[in-house]
């Protein structure tokens, strides 16, 4: 008993606050943090394998491929916002807003436009601008990123519905052939949502700009003292991720052929509860690209899984909701401590 | 400014102070104010809660399920339901301390993922049955609406002046030093979840009295509107300021606001900008930026 | 005249906080090659005069110079930036990077081609700092998996790191550096400091004279925010720095003592076995009604736990707590105050009260059932309560409506005693530093009403701010050191012990 008392005490006044038990170490749960997901996710395929023969099928698992790319370069966005300790809700507005502008930019049966790759360009760019929004009202006017996101998501939905007009624009085959493209039975974006992964994995490891995020989910206090420019940080983070929800909205374009304002509906779920599931603490600092990668991967797997066992599409949903919640406080349980105030 | 905005409206829009706006007013009023004002106690808690227009679109869709059936009883096991919603949100959020922002908005995901799912994603007409007495209207406002005015009276006495009412504004204002003075403040954060979840309840009763449709999504568009008439109305989402009266005068600006650019002709489809962009500003000039150390 | 070899110097530093005097007039130098030793007791004005030096706090007036130039510090970042490094107990290296990567954190510029960080020069020049403070750490070892003492080594090689960057010797500010550090480890530090000395100027603050006097080529001795000695550990002895810490006694009536009870009621709480975070060993002690009980001991002695483990703020590891004989449930520090157990906390602002509600909405929120029939609070009843204690506490306010923020420190104090004794349930009261912070005036109010509990009947457990408030308000005195309870005095109020008698069970 006493020497249980003296290491907790010893732990505290180390600055790490461990009430997982004493055998999670900050090591250990680095290390279950990288590959719990890896394992989850084998787990998952092998269970479903098992359960249903048309899951391990080259057909079944060129879809789940297919239907990754999105979530994956969502994904990628989302965990860079998290790891700072922020949150981007605003993925799925930002992500139709930019659908919506590519297509009446590209070669489409509304108006006249062909623009080619620069309508993409602008996509991203229209998508890094708002993205860019949230991070300076973020970082320069102080206010929690939850709220200024949300305000975002129903903007971005806003200029979507404003864009509509009276028809959905539809895009010409030429315009998407990028996206849908496939090679080795897969489509090209799925290659493209790799590089992303790729990219977003070295700027993380690699970069100053990437330790500073990890350094600002770490102690944003303490990285400021030390001469981060946290603010610039934050909003070049916040811009990155706009422009990769509006890379996800040319991809969902791209797929569909036509724009619409519920394309990205459901998207927020999927991409939070995989970064989340990956190891990637909403409290930042922790976790990284590639694990939410592996996060999302379950998602969808979990997704396929639902569907090839006929769940109603809307229990899924609801059930996503749940993972959400699920995956959200399992990831926080060991940072609890006695009268710790969270809003 | 609520003077203010009615005065712009209708000098911009002289047909905003006929007789059917102003009833189009009634009708819209009564339900974001009952969503505003359980989002205000969850946000007077310093929380927030993302999922009570979706809980509030469930609630509208057992409801008009039961009330053939069961009548009055149904209505008020719905209600107690979408308490229990309620709880059980609050709970999740102090128990694991994690987020009220996350936990609610997984419980967005669930409860309008439900209403689709029981209402096979239609919207049907309701038989109001034994309750019929919920939908007749009195001068041609429901009498469901009347009856949210009259809670909200209520409310607002309670709040000040109950033990409850002093302690949530005290768990708002620092949760640490009224924890520290006895008050047992996870519970008073799970009862603002739960009245979240009442006033959820009771919004999906005034949606389905005013509508006689019971629609899964339609309250889900009134989320952002809500959080934007309590924060309009001067309550901080740090915390521990505002209250009935203010979210009042919020939801009648909202309210205004809806109409307004209805009658002005302005399409709907650029409302959510507005609202979004407004919720973000009163965010700006309501918060108490001294009491976060860091803002994430 | 300020000597040239000066790297640090303030000169008349004055810091008011409204209604104290923190720092009065503090001259003082830091000279290249050497370490200073800087003492006092809580309040004496120490941790004021390191955020002053670090740019956490801005003086009211006086200077503080740099390398013999006045310069003025807006933040941390300003001190980091000028050669100022730090160690302090709070750690300030980032636990989720790797030791290298904290050792240039913000500083990479030098370090980065096309964005990307040089990794192995970086290992490189990490591990060459690591070596000057002589620890063999991989640099690419994470913060977190660190000890206490390795952390602390490579706080040192990032405070020289900075140092080395200005035009003068590094700095390096060290506070209470070894609280936590036993035998080896403490060795180790001192003969690093040894081996720096000639390169480097350090102010080193200890609550552990004989280390003190050990390291330091000078020492400073701060009391009541004035320096009032300077010493070369040569001409001074522990002894002759605790007098001078706690300089010459109040009168005994400074703590009302004549109201001091001799008599005291029942039990009224009794504890058993109590262990919790920052105890070695289960401590038990009854406390009776009327009876002043002072826990002291220095930082780490664990009596803050004590106090907290009672009123259910921290869990306990073991522990049988009883109010008036009959055994509690305390889990939360609302289960301690249903059952008359009152909590001052030292941390008033965040703690003790609501700045933004009222002084009626502070004052009765303990025991607002007492207000209410049923639900519904009485709103006539609070006001006349509220007015009843601001005249009996001689509480200085415009009104009873007025946000507590309007309120000095003082008075604030006074409503959060106000808001236990107000109600006859109250039977314990547990007080942590109740006048730190506060003027001479407001600190005799506030002994006053400790003393009014006592008379009530109320058993007091406290953990005074300094030693000579503990010893002059308590019964009994309970000393603590390392988590461990060492010794145990009576304090009638026509015999005291010294202060004196006490440090030997305390260090």
């Amino acid at each position: 008993m006493e020497s249980a008392v003296d290491t907790a005490q010893k732990k505290n006044r180390s600055g790490v606050v461990d009430r997982g038990g004493s055998w999670l170490t900050p090591r250990r749960r680095r290390r279950l943090a990288a590959w719990g997901p890896v394992l989850t996710l084998l787990l998952l395929m092998l269970v479903l394998t098992l359960l249903n023969s048309k899951f391990a099928t080259a057909a079944n698992l060129k879809t789940v491929a297919n239907q990754s790319a999105i979530p994956l370069v969502l994904g990628v966005g989302l965990a860079m916002v998290i790891l700072l300790g922020a949150i981007d809700l605003s993925i799925e507005g930002v992500m139709v807003a930019a659908m919506f502008s590519i297509a009446l930019l590209a070669a489409n049966n509304v108006n006249d436009n062909d623009l080619g790759v620069l309508a993409i360009l602008i996509g991203l760019g229209i998508g890094a601008s708002f993205g860019l929004a949230n991070g300076l009202v973020n970082a320069y006017l102080r206010i929690p990123s939850f709220m200024v996101t949300f305000g975002t998501w129903f903007v971005g939905i806003g200029v979507a519905q404003k864009l509509l007009g009276r028809q959905p624009p539809r895009i010409d085959l030429e315009a998407r052939s990028w996206v849908i493209e496939q090679r080795f039975g897969i489509q090209q974006m799925f290659y493209i949502a790799l590089v992303v992964v790729v990219l977003g994995a070295v700027v993380l490891r690699f970069t100053r700009l990437g330790r500073h995020i990890y350094a600002i989910g770490g102690n944003e206090e303490l990285a400021a003292q030390s001469g981060v420019r946290v603010r610039r940080v934050k909003v070049t983070v916040f811009a990155l991720a706009g422009m990769l929800s509006g890379l996800a909205g040319a991809f969902a374009l791209g797929r569909a052929g036509v724009a619409d304002v519920t394309a990205s509906q459901g998207r927020l779920f999927t991409t939070i509860a995989g970064v989340v599931l990956g190891g990637t603490l909403l409290s930042g600092g922790r976790g990284g690209v590639l694990q939410s990668s592996v996060g999302i991967v379950i998602m969808i797997v979990l997704r396929n899984g639902m569907i090839l066992a006929g769940v109603d599409p809307f229990l899924q949903d609801a059930a996503e909701g749940g993972i959400v919640i699920a995956a959200v406080i399992a990831m926080n349980w060991s940072s609890r401590a006695k009268l710790r105030v969270v809003a | 400014m609520l003077v203010l905005l009615v005065g712009g409206v209708s000098l911009l829009e002289p047909n905003f102070l006929n007789a059917a706006s102003l009833r189009t007013l009634a009708e819209q009023f009564p339900l974001i104010f009952m969503l505003a004002l359980g989002q205000m106690t969850v946000i007077l808690l310093g929380r927030i809660d993302l999922s009570n227009a979706a809980v509030a679109s469930f609630a509208a869709i057992v409801m008009a399920k039961w009330i053939p059936d069961f009548g009055v009883v149904g209505v008020l096991a719905v209600l107690a339901i979408t308490t229990l919603i309620g709880v059980a949100h609050g709970w999740l959020h102090v128990r694991a301390q994690t987020a009220s922002f996350m936990i609610t908005l997984g419980g967005l995901g669930v409860w309008s993922g439900l209403a689709l799912f029981v209402s096979e994603g239609r919207s049907f007409g309701v038989d109001p049955g034994f309750a019929s007495r919920l939908f007749d209207r009195t001068f041609g406002i429901p009498n469901a609406a009347i009856f949210a005015i009259a809670i909200a009276a209520f409310y607002a006495y309670a709040l000040d002046n109950t033990k409850f009412g002093r302690r949530l504004y005290a768990v708002g204002n620092g949760q640490r030093a009224a924890s520290m003075s006895g008050v047992h403040a996870e519970r008073v954060v799970i009862a603002g979840f739960a009245l979240s979840g009442f006033f959820s309840g009771l919004a999906g009763l005034v949606l389905i009295s005013w509508l006689e449709i019971a629609s899964p999504t339609t309250a889900n568009a009134l989320l952002l509107p809500a959080i934007a008439a309590v924060i309009l109305g001067g309550t901080a989402i740090t915390g521990g300021v505002g209250g009935v009266g203010r979210t009042l005068v919020g939801a009648l600006m909202i309210a205004v606001l809806r109409v307004g650019l209805d009658v002005a002709g302005i399409e709907t489809s650029i409302q959510p900008i507005i609202f979004g962009i407004l919720a973000v500003i009163s965010v700006a000039t309501t918060i108490d930026r001294a009491r976060l150390p860091v803002i994430k | 005249m300020t000597d040239m070899s000066a790297v640090l110097a303030v000169r008349d530093l004055v810091k008011e906080y409204p209604g104290t005097v923190a720092l009065n007039d503090v001259t003082l130098e830091l000279r290249a090659g050497e370490v200073l030793g800087l003492i006092g007791e809580n309040g004496a004005g120490k941790s004021t005069l390191l955020k002053i030096v670090t740019g956490v706090e801005q003086p009211s007036s006086g200077e503080v110079l740099i390398n013999g130039r006045a310069t003025k510090l807006r933040g941390v970042g300003d001190a980091n930036a000028i050669g100022i490094g730090m160690v302090f107990q709070e750690q300030s290296l980032i636990p989720n990077l790797t030791i290298a990567e904290n050792l240039f954190l913000g500083r990479e510029k030098a370090l980065t081609s096309f964005g990307i960080i040089r990794r192995f020069e970086r290992r490189k020049l990490a591990r060459e700092a690591l070596d000057r403070v002589g620890i063999d750490l991989d640099p690419k070892t994470v913060v977190e998996d660190l000890s206490f003492v390795q952390r602390q080594m490579v706080e040192i090689a990032k405070a020289l790191l900075i140092g080395e960057s200005s035009d003068h010797p590094p700095i390096l500010l060290l506070d209470e550096p070894t609280s936590v550090l036993e035998g080896g480890d403490l060795e180790r530090l001192f003969s690093l400091l040894d081996k720096l000395r000639s390169e480097i100027a350090v102010i080193f603050i200890s609550h552990r004279l004989d280390e003190v006097l050990q390291v330091s080529d000078r020492v400073y001795v701060l009391r009541d925010g004035e320096v009032v000695a300077e010493r070369a550990p040569s001409e001074t002895s522990e002894h002759d720095l605790h007098l001078l810490m706690v300089g010459a006694e109040h009168s005994d009536d400074y703590f009302v003592s004549e109201r001091q009870r001799t008599e005291f009621d029942a039990v009224r709480l009794r504890v058993d076995n109590l262990l919790v975070e920052g105890l070695k060993e289960p401590i038990s002690f009854k406390l009776h009604g009327g009876e002043v009980v002072a826990f002291v001991g220095t930082e780490g002695s664990g009596i803050e736990g004590v106090a907290k483990g009672v009123v259910g703020i921290l869990d306990r590891a073991s522990g049988e707590i009883a109010v008036d004989g009959k055994t509690a449930d305390i889990r939360l520090p609302s289960d301690s105050a249903a059952l008359g157990i009152g909590y001052i906390p030292s941390e008033r602002k965040t703690e003790g009260v609501l700045l933004s509600l009222s002084v009626r909405e502070n004052l009765t929120l303990a025991y607002l059932d007492e207000f209410a029939t049923r639900f519904v609070v009485s709103r006539k009843r609070e006001k006349a309560v509220t007015r009843e204690w601001i005249d009996r506490l001689r509480v200085k306010t415009p009104g009873v409506e007025v946000p507590m923020r309007s309120l000095s420190g003082g008075n604030q104090q006074k409503v959060v005693l106000a808001k236990w004794l107000l109600s006859d349930r109250l039977r314990v009261l547990v007080v942590v530093t109740p006048t730190r912070g506060l003027d001479v005036g407001a600190k005799v109010d506030v002994y006053d009403v400790i003393r009014d509990a006592a008379e009530r009947g109320v058993a007091v457990l406290l953990l005074a701010d300094t030693l000579e408030e503990a010893i002059g308000l308590s019964n009994r005195i309970m000393v603590f050191r390392d988590g461990r309870q060492t010794a145990s005095f009576n304090a009638p109020p026509d015999k005291k012990p010294a202060p004196l008698d006490l440090v030997p069970w305390m260090v």
